[in-house]
């Protein structure tokens, strides 16, 4: 994890949920809000263009539970997804910002 | 890959394609990001880097059949499909006398061991589902070409990951002729052989470039 002079941190985390989900996050200390994001791993997500619906529609949202979870699943409503699932994600994106 | 993602945007009948690598290759899932290959051992000993069009995990190719298939029939249900291809492969494997079992989401093992592996997609309304039956593996080969996130094997030893997977050891020509069969005899289809017209492979071949063989395809996430 580091951070730069515009008090943006960006931190990795890996987990295994039923696939592998990488995390890289950018995101700002003080508002605690999604810079951007990149979400990688051996998983399946139909259509996967949703992955890239899913990064941008995550940007500018806080790093809290309610917060992303409601976002989440609004985005990948129509999709059907294998190796993780909605609260695991989630679970995987705040502990990526540690404590 | 690239007449692979041709045919998923021009099948007009049900393909089965049945392929092999003329020189071995590490192919990433689409939603892998570039650091789950080992680019600079690949680039020493000629392997290709290529990313699918699917998701899944980081396969290297070599000693394989590779199949695909293409069709607009398909159950609407992601796991049902996965399931209906594999059991063309778990039926194929018995005519050679091997006990396979469909291991889901996407894999076939014998006696828990994977020894083929698919990935699949969905565009204009068309299935693409591609498979690699392993025929001979070579693991320490294998995973010196793949950077296995340290999370897969953080409660087991790397040389139970290795051992984990196989080949079923036959020749590509008999495992093709028995897929070919098997395609027969769970769809109740008869097949006919097809070669890609020279305009096809040319469409294919610009697909190759422009997209699959360029960094900003294989390294875009």
């Amino acid at each position: 994890m580091y951070s730069n002079q515009n008090d943006i941190i960006t931190a990795t985390n890996t987990a295994k949920l039923g696939k592998i989900v990488k995390i890289k996050l950018d995101y700002s200390k003080k508002s605690q809000l999604i810079h951007s994001i990149k979400i990688t791993g051996d998983f399946f997500l139909h259509p996967e263009e949703a992955i890239e619906r899913l990064e941008q529609g995550l940007c500018g949202i806080k790093l809290e539970k309610e917060d992303l979870k409601n976002k989440i699943q609004i985005i990948l409503d129509d999709t059907e997804f294998f190796g993780f699932d909605i609260e695991s994600l989630v679970e995987t994106i705040i502990k990526t910002k540690g404590d | 890959m690239a007449v692979d993602e041709y045919l998923l945007y021009n099948c007009n009948e049900p393909i089965l394609r049945i392929y092999g690598w003329s020189r071995p290759c590490v192919s990433m899932g689409y939603f892998q990001s570039g650091d789950e290959v080992n680019y600079k051992k690949c680039k020493e000993e000629k392997v290709d880097v290529v990313r699918r069009i699917t998701g899944g995990g980081a396969v290297f190719h070599d000693m394989e059949l590779t199949y695909s298939f293409v069709t607009k029939e398909f159950p609407q249900s992601i796991i049902e499909s996965y399931q209906e291809i594999s059991e063309v492969v778990i039926q194929a494997l018995k005519k050679l006398g091997i006990d396979a079992e469909f291991a889901p989401l996407n894999d076939i093992t014998v006696n828990g061991k994977k020894i083929c592996g698919n990935a699949q997609t969905r565009k204009n309304n068309t299935l693409l589902q591609h498979g690699t039956i392993l025929l001979e593996v070579d693991v320490e080969k294998m995973f010196s070409f793949l950077n296995v996130p340290i999370e897969k094997i953080s409660d087991k030893k790397i040389s139970d990951v290795k051992n984990r997977v196989a080949g079923i050891s036959k020749e590509f020509d008999l495992v093709s002729d028995v897929l070919k069969n098997s395609t027969c005899d769970v769809f109740g289809c008869e097949l006919e052989p097809y070669s890609l017209s020279q305009k096809e492979l040319e469409s294919c071949q610009k697909l190759a470039d422009e997209k699959y063989s360029t960094q900003s395809w294989t390294f875009r996430r």
